[in-house]
């Protein structure tokens, strides 16, 4: 499993330059929606599912919880980004699998040795 | 080896055909993935995490078209998610089959009887349906994190061979795995009377929750010399015999990323099927402006280093096939003989 701690429920704040940088690669690796706060405070829910750094005017591009196209978002616009969504990358289903497993052979009768 | 004459020859064509146009980077095979919905949660697998509403989304059959005309690539493999939960599977893959595209449908096999009972495929040399199957009963079972997969994925496959359908396993290895039974796997997989098999030693996924068992290059490699070291001549396998003798050891191949590349919701999947490092918005921006050598093996990127999956690796082996008569006379040999 992913021993890296997650980010759910992380709010990095109001960020710009290269604390924006690093939280869009943040917000681009998590696996969870996330609010992407604009500069004039307006909200946006979704997954971000890209992002361009180098592009002349550097993006994130997100699908809205609440369906509909992808959105294309400027870095210029971009106030903070919440992580605000479960991760559904985090915790350890495999672990937690195998000991339902176990505890299903547990709850077996013995077998004849 | 297992694959068709028609298949082998259109790969051929394909190929030499990019290498007279001096084409350097070329797709052998469009990783096609038309949802990300599952009707498993395996452990290795590092596809499915994500929110509720992206879970929901698919590509319709026209994006998946468009992909398949704009890569150009003689075969498209279906994965996922589980293309057999995506509505327009029907329609999807007879246009591509009515595109001449071999198809390699990559499923669990959960639901396969029930979609050949619904009359959904046409038998055809263009589709094989490639069924999930990482080992034995027990092996495969605690993969996919459920028991009695392995049992309904065999109804599958028998339903789909007495229906005249192509059928191909495809088999993911990691730590731990026994040659032994493996081999035992092979013949169990040869009795069901499937058409071949095709093996990878799995991928370390950043998100993929079973992080442990993933093989290291030098694992990967002991472990397929002594399940491969003397086949029996009935076990046959629908991949390059190169690929199988560069897992064993045999060959330093450097890897392909731009060979399986990878069309989903999101777009074209930078660098590979494997690693999400951003997306492009067409085919030729993919090839264009991703940075090819910060990847593979030998770049020295930690994210490549113990990889040796087959869709980086595989358009390799067949590259070389036909760049050098020693290429093409080592694939001949294997081919021929049966021996790797």
């Amino acid at each position: 499993m992913d021993h890296e701690r997650s980010l759910e429920g992380w709010d990095p704040g109001r960020v710009e330059g290269p604390d924006l940088a690093f939280i869009v690669e943040r917000a681009f690796d998590y696996r969870g929606d996330v609010t992407v706060v604009h500069g004039d405070g307006r909200e946006q829910v979704g997954y971000v599912f890209n992002r361009d750094a180098e592009a002349p005017q550097p993006f994130v591009q997100m699908f809205p919880r609440d369906g509909g196209e992808a959105v294309t978002i400027p870095y210029a616009d971009i106030a903070s980004i919440r992580f605000s969504g479960r991760d559904t990358a985090a915790g350890n289903s495999y672990a937690a699998w195998l000991r339902s497993r176990e505890a299903v052979k547990a709850s077996k009768p013995a077998s004849s040795a | 080896m297992s694959v068709p004459a028609s298949q082998m020859w259109t790969v051929a064509t394909y190929v030499l055909k990019q290498k007279l146009q001096r084409r350097r980077r070329y797709p052998l095979v469009l990783m096609l993935e038309p949802l990300f919905r599952c009707n498993l949660a395996c452990a290795g697998c590092g596809k499915i995490q994500y929110p509720a509403h992206i879970l929901k989304k698919q590509l319709s059959v026209e994006q998946c078209l468009a992909a398949v005309e704009e890569c150009g690539a003689p075969m498209v493999s279906i994965p996922g998610g589980e293309p057999l939960m995506y509505p327009d599977i029907g329609r999807l893959v007879t246009e591509l089959v009515a595109r001449r595209k071999y198809v390699y449908l990559c499923t669990n096999a959960i639901l396969l009887k029930e979609k050949l009972e619904a009359g959904l495929f046409e038998p055809s040399k263009y589709l094989s349906f490639s069924v999930h199957m990482d080992g034995l009963e027990p092996e495969h079972d605690e993969a996919v994190c459920r028991e009695g997969v392995f049992g309904q994925a065999v109804e599958g496959i028998r339903e789909a061979l007495r229906r005249g359908f192509r059928v191909t396993t495809n088999t993911t290895l990691f730590d731990g795995a026994s040659a032994m039974r493996m081999q035992m796997f092979f013949d169990e997989m040869m009795d069901l009377g499937v058409e071949g098999m095709m093996l990878s030693p799995g991928y370390s996924y950043s998100k993929a929750p079973d992080q442990e068992h993933f093989l290291r290059r030098q694992k990967t490699n002991e472990l397929f010399r002594k399940m491969l070291s003397n086949p029996k001549p009935r076990w046959k396998f629908n991949q390059s015999p190169l690929f199988l003798q560069f897992l064993m050891g045999k060959h330093d191949f450097e890897c392909t990323p731009w060979g399986n590349p990878t069309y989903n919701m999101f777009g074209w999947q930078r660098p590979c099927y494997l690693l999400q490092e951003g997306y492009a918005a067409s085919f030729k921006e993919l090839m264009e402006t991703t940075r090819w050598e910060h990847y593979g093996h030998k770049s020295g990127n930690e994210k490549c280093k113990d990889c040796m999956v087959h869709c980086g690796y595989e358009p390799t082996a067949v590259d070389y096939t036909f760049s050098s008569w020693k290429g093409l006379k080592a694939t001949v040999a294997a081919t021929v003989t049966g021996k790797l």
